[in-house]
């Protein structure tokens, strides 16, 4: 599998993370991924064959069971002391309560 | 006693209840010693916020307590904390070590801090770590790396190597950490301080920023198994705030390790200790393996059972984890796409369509976090999706279950935690496979979700300290902080 990672692959992949990168930085990616897949590839060797013939259950989650849910209701954001919600306290940009966005459609 | 000398609670508590030390003294002494000794462990100094915090609890102290901690309603009375950067606390500038969240004022707390600030701990600040936690030395911050507390040419571990330095040099007294594959337990061991991950879901990870989230966990960072202990029954329960979080009874952890001292090392009579075969590798350095061989052969010769036992898995746990992991990664940080928060660079306002934009604001990701989105872009990739993400997530049950397995014969698993001791700086920045392998004995708990700790128990030639791994069955923390107490006895209970 190792050989499928060339600079094409990182140059697409990076597309698909929306990630920019530069020729330098894709040649790296090319051969520090490629190590790190190749170390992977052992992952191929092991049994995934349980002892009634059934294939190993995948592992997804560090706790068992489903998730609990809780019912979808709505809250009132927390405000700053000048009666704000705190979270366009991050925002970039904000225009009337609102985050505000470049016009790039 | 230099005042930001303490190594226990109980010892600050008493300096208060004497009238020799008030908190703001104490919180003061902190600050003094952070700014003598440039380590870099710092990334935001709450200087203002902690000595507010201190100068409250110093008038209360003296007016409402007639002088006498309040133990008990408030068991971290005046304790000053590290808290690290991954973490968030409203009003309080948290980057996760990244430029993409530079100026990030988060708008709420993370449970486990509140939960920690409601027993009476200040914040003392918040700690440089690796890039998004992701890392085994500190070197992948975007504030530069974290020096080790006694050895400048070395790395502290990672990625809470900010939370562990501080706690090793006295420039705070605990901290908390988090830890995915080993980020609390590795830095621990290199500078020779307590560190500890609870099992997956005792604490709430409600404002901790999000790397793997089937692995993340916060843990205590701490002079001591005591104190270690009782930092995580006071973080740990149920919240609402994450579903991932477990019902599940909170013992008074920090008696039962009082419990054992008072008891002393005839505790290990009758504890089953088991030994991987699979733990002790080709590559592991010769003082490393001498001194867990010396610790286990004294925990025999204080009735101890020591069990050999398989892992069979073990070899494929770092390209398990590096899967699973990336993969999980790849995801979480999807969410930073720079429109309701994170750094907008004047070249993402001009962007000229939504992609562009897009990649104009996740130019600030460092070079270690986006190889790991493209990994993990990669392994979930259509057509790979099921030779990588899926395949590891079925070997990552089969490690589960052999932990289950060994779990029936011994009580308390040990290894070393890592293969060395603290490496230099850049020794291993320039390949991240070899700095992967770092995590080798620390990541197969991490992946079966299981409480462990790190406790110092000697230092190599050079000085560097030698930690021992210890893990504990899922949930049974009670049974973990005893044993690491009993370490602890047994060396001689000194950290760093």
């Amino acid at each position: 599998m190792t050989s499928k990672i060339n600079s094409d692959v990182i140059k697409k992949v990076g597309e698909l993370s929306r990630l920019e990168l530069t020729d330098a930085e894709i040649e790296g990616y090319v051969k520090s991924i490629g190590d790190i897949l190749e170390h992977v590839e052992q992952l191929s060797q092991v049994n995934l064959i349980g002892a009634e013939g059934k294939e190993v259950e995948p592992m997804y989650h560090g706790i068992d069971g489903a998730l609990k849910l809780r019912p979808d209701e709505v809250v009132e954001f927390s405000k700053d002391e000048h009666g704000q919600p705190k979270v366009l306290r991050n925002a970039p940009e904000v225009i009337d309560h609102g985050f505000k966005v470049p016009q790039i459609i | 006693m230099a005042m930001n000398n303490f190594k226990k609670i109980s010892e600050i508590h008493e300096a208060f209840d004497s009238g020799t030390l008030t908190p703001i003294e104490l919180v003061h002494s902190y600050f003094v010693e952070m700014k003598s000794n440039p380590l870099n462990a710092f990334i935001t100094e709450c200087q203002d916020r902690a000595l507010a915090q201190a100068e409250q609890l110093t008038h209360d102290l003296k007016s409402k307590y007639q002088g006498k901690t309040p133990r008990v309603a408030k068991p971290l009375f005046g304790i000053p904390l590290g808290i690290k950067d991954v973490l968030t606390v409203d009003g309080v500038r948290t980057t996760c070590a990244s430029k993409i969240l530079e100026d990030y004022i988060p708008p709420y707390t993370a449970t486990a801090v509140q939960k920690l600030e409601n027993a009476g701990a200040i914040t003392l600040g918040k700690m440089n770590m690796d890039e998004f936690a992701m890392g085994s030395s500190n070197e992948n911050s975007a504030f530069g790396p974290v020096i080790h507390p006694t050895h400048s040419d070395r790395v502290p571990g990672g990625s809470s190597g900010g939370s562990a330095s501080a706690v090793a040099a006295k420039q705070c007294f605990a901290s908390l950490g988090t830890d995915t594959g080993g980020s609390i337990r590795l830095p621990a061991s290199f500078c020779g301080i307590v560190g500890m991950k609870p099992t997956y879901g005792r604490i709430s990870r409600y404002g901790q920023i999000a790397f793997a989230s089937s692995l993340d966990q916060i843990g205590p960072m701490t002079q001591s198994v005591e104190d270690a202990a009782l930092l995580c029954q006071i973080m740990s329960g149920e919240d609402p705030l994450d579903s991932t979080t477990l019902n599940a009874p909170v013992d008074d952890w920090s008696e039962s390790v009082r419990a054992e001292q008072r008891r002393g090392v005839s505790g290990f009579s009758g504890l089953r200790v088991g030994v991987p075969q699979e733990y002790f590798i080709e590559g592991i350095h010769p003082e490393v393996k001498n001194a867990i061989d010396s610790i286990i052969q004294k925990m025999k010769s204080q009735g101890a059972e020591i069990v050999s036992i398989s892992l069979p898995h073990t070899q494929y746990a770092v390209a398990t984890y590096y899967v699973v992991a990336v993969s999980e990664a790849s995801s979480n940080l999807s969410r930073y796409d720079g429109v309701k928060f994170g750094t907008r660079s004047a070249a993402a306002r001009e962007a000229k369509s939504l992609e562009d934009f897009y990649k104009k604001i996740r130019a600030n990701f460092g070079s270690e976090v986006k190889r790991r989105i493209i990994l993990g872009t990669f392994a979930l990739s259509s057509g790979y999706y099921d030779a990588y993400y899926r395949r590891a997530s079925q070997v990552r049950r089969l490690m589960r279950n052999d932990f289950e397995s060994a779990f029936q014969k011994v009580d308390v698993i040990v290894s070393p935690v890592c293969p060395t001791t603290a490496f230099k700086l850049g020794e291993k920045s320039k390949n991240p496979l070899q700095m992967y392998l770092s995590d080798i004995f620390t990541i197969p708990a991490s992946l079966a979700g299981l409480p462990c700790i790190s406790v110092p128990i000697a230092k190599d030639q050079e000085g560097l300290p030698i930690g021992l791994h210890l893990i504990a069955p899922r949930l049974q923390e009670t049974l973990l902080f005893k044993a690491g107490a009993l370490v602890e006895l047994l060396v001689g209970g000194h950290t760093s």
